[in-house]
């Protein structure tokens, strides 16, 4: 979804002083598909990016250093920077960029030299990292669904580098109501879904896995759309209530984590606004900052036994796709019109 | 129909004083715009006398009117000096028509101000509505226009000066680089970094809104470009922020 980019000093120093003439210009068109890229942060503190370009500034405002000045000057211009102290956390840096005398043979570390000589290559990886489906394979065991612990830590990774530089999380899932409850047609009376605790379970895991990890505090907003309102016993036998219950008991689930339950009144022609179910990632103005579109539903931790699924008890490959960034203007304004329907507003406990 | 003895009640609408309301709004509100236009008047050697002593006008034909008040005069002056420019302004009356006149700093000897730097003569209209309108909404195109870099980012100071100190809304249209460099300097510091008082004028990222036009899809769209209190863009530019120096480096 985006990828996170340390710059050391001593990188900083090299594109200081490194000479231009002598083609290592594939260094400024490098670093120019960073700076357009919206999706790649530059990590570390521009207070020692300011100091280089102060120090040198003599230096730099000569005509030979002319295009040394410019790049620094574009680096420091990005918008997408991140002022991250790497000895607290080390925030899932994907791609460190070192100085050429901290000789490091570590695979994510590039010197200047290093990227002068594979610049195509060192892109197409920071794409691939940008753009890359993960997924959550959860497999038939004996009684119990099986995960590939590597997947998940995966998923945590992703999730988390994301989250620490969003203040917001919106969760659109147009299914949850009805996982969350079903109405017996029988007996005409409310009660848990199948994937009821699925879906739970993985709110729990979003919680104690990846927010109360972050060393920030994160809005979380669910939002969704009542398609048991499309039945008629819904209203006539007024199971609202009862629903309403359950729906904040989910919401609980999140116990530390400032959060909102969005449900909308069904109506047809809102149910196919966004048929996707997506995760949007908003930053402190309410930017969209990356989404992700994942499939099947928000229930991928399965902890029950296998009879409790039945004949559902299947292999289950849970999808997150990153979003492209062409969407993301319809994207917003999607999320927005949902956002803006009528429904019942439910927070959980902790509101703070 | 009303009960006898019950007073009954008529709408009553004096549709001559709600339209005279409407056009005293309306023409207040108007009243409260000025507008100093990219395109401006080549500098004339003399200016008439007897217009406008309000405001300087489209093409600037009231400078010389409004420069002939000496208060108007000593504030120009005080910021010309602010400003680094190199001269000192004056308008002299002459029957029917006013001369502007400037001084190189250090002679003794005045010239026309048709026959200063460009940049200079043209700024005239810009630094005065700056320094003598005050609760407007003042629409500037282009107010750096002939100006060099450093005086670019320079007038940015003298408008975050009207802005806050004098209390106007501006709505400028410009692309220079320098003058939002200066305002991101500006939020970074929490000040001005040019001020003609002693006391500093304070300003932050919210004295300041961003908006960068771009062209998608053959028409004209507009993004919201956020600032932090660092004075850092945390809003990534539809075609970079001035990029297209680095595109002619390789």
């Amino acid at each position: 979804m985006i990828s996170l980019i340390h710059l050391s000093k001593s990188f900083l120093e090299d594109i200081t002083k490194l000479n231009f003439n002598e083609n290592n210009s594939a260094l400024i068109f490098f670093l120019k598909q960073l700076y357009d890229d919206d999706s790649v942060y530059f990590v570390g503190k521009k207070n020692i990016l300011e100091e280089i370009i102060k120090n040198n500034l003599i230096d730099l405002k000569k005509i030979n250093f002319q295009k040394n000045y410019q790049t620094l000057y574009f680096i420091s211009k990005k918008a997408e920077w991140l002022e991250m102290d790497l000895s607290i956390n080390d925030y899932n840096i994907d791609f460190y960029f070192t100085g050429n005398n901290d000789a490091i043979n570590n695979i994510n570390y590039y010197t200047t030299k290093k990227i002068i000589n594979n610049f195509s290559v060192i892109l197409k990886k920071i794409e691939k990292n940008n753009s890359e489906i993960f997924d959550i394979k959860l497999k038939k065991g004996k009684n119990y669904y099986l995960y590939d612990n590597n997947e998940i830590e995966n998923f945590k990774k992703k999730f988390s580098k994301v989250l620490n530089i969003s203040n917001k999380i919106i969760i659109w899932d147009q299914y949850i109501p009805d996982n969350l409850a079903r109405i017996d047609k029988k007996t005409k009376q409310l009660g848990y879904g199948t994937f009821s605790d699925d879906y739970i379970d993985t709110l729990k895991f979003f919680e104690n896995e990846i927010f109360n990890k972050l060393n920030k505090k994160i809005f979380c907003e669910i939002l969704t759309m009542n398609k048991l309102e499309a039945d008629w016993n819904y209203k006539n036998l007024n199971l609202e209530k009862i629903f309403l219950k359950l729906a904040q008991n989910y919401i609980n689930q999140l116990k530390k984590t400032s959060s909102k339950l969005l449900i909308k009144n069904y109506n047809l022609d809102s149910w196919d606004l966004l048929h996707s179910r997506v995760i949007v990632f908003k930053d402190e103005f309410n930017q969209l900052i990356c989404y992700c579109v994942f499939e099947p539903g928000a229930d991928f931790v399965k902890k029950k036994h296998k009879s409790h699924y039945k004949r559902s008890y299947r292999v289950r490959n849970y999808k997150f796709t990153p979003g492209n960034r062409t969407n993301y203007g319809l994207m917003n304004s999607n999320i927005q019109a949902l956002s803006n329907l009528d429904g019942s507003e439910l927070s959980n406990t902790t509101n703070n | 129909m009303a009960l006898e003895g019950t007073p009954s009640f008529r709408p009553y609408f004096d549709f001559n004083d709600m339209y005279e309301g409407y056009l005293s709004i309306s023409r207040n509100n108007l009243a409260s715009i000025v507008v100093i236009p990219g395109l401006r008047q080549l500098p004339e050697r003399y200016h008439k006398r007897g217009l406008q002593t309000l405001f300087v006008g489209q093409s600037g034909e009231n400078i010389g009117e409004l420069i002939h008040n000496p208060e108007a005069q000593q504030r120009v002056n005080k910021w010309f000096k602010l400003l680094e420019i190199p001269y000192e302004i004056r308008s002299i009356e002459e029957k029917n028509y006013f001369y502007l006149q400037m001084r190189p700093i250090g002679t003794n000897y005045w010239i026309s101000y048709r026959d200063v730097g460009l940049g200079y003569s043209l700024s005239i209209s810009f630094i005065l509505t700056c320094l003598l309108e005050d609760n407007k909404t003042i629409l500037v195109e282009e107010p750096e226009v002939h100006l060099h870099p450093k005086l670019q980012g320079d007038m940015m100071d003298l408008l975050l000066y009207s802005s806050l100190k004098r209390n106007n809304q501006f709505i400028v249209e410009t692309h220079s680089e320098n003058m939002l460099l200066r305002a991101q300097k500006c939020i970074r510091s929490g000040q001005t970094k040019i001020s003609p008082e002693k006391n500093i004028i304070r300003v932050n990222a919210n004295d300041l809104l961003i908006n960068n036009v771009f062209k998608e899809n053959n028409t004209s769209s507009v993004q919201k470009i956020e600032i932090d209190n660092k004075g850092d863009f945390r809003t990534h530019w539809r075609d970079g922020f001035f990029s297209e120096r680095l595109d002619d480096l390789f």
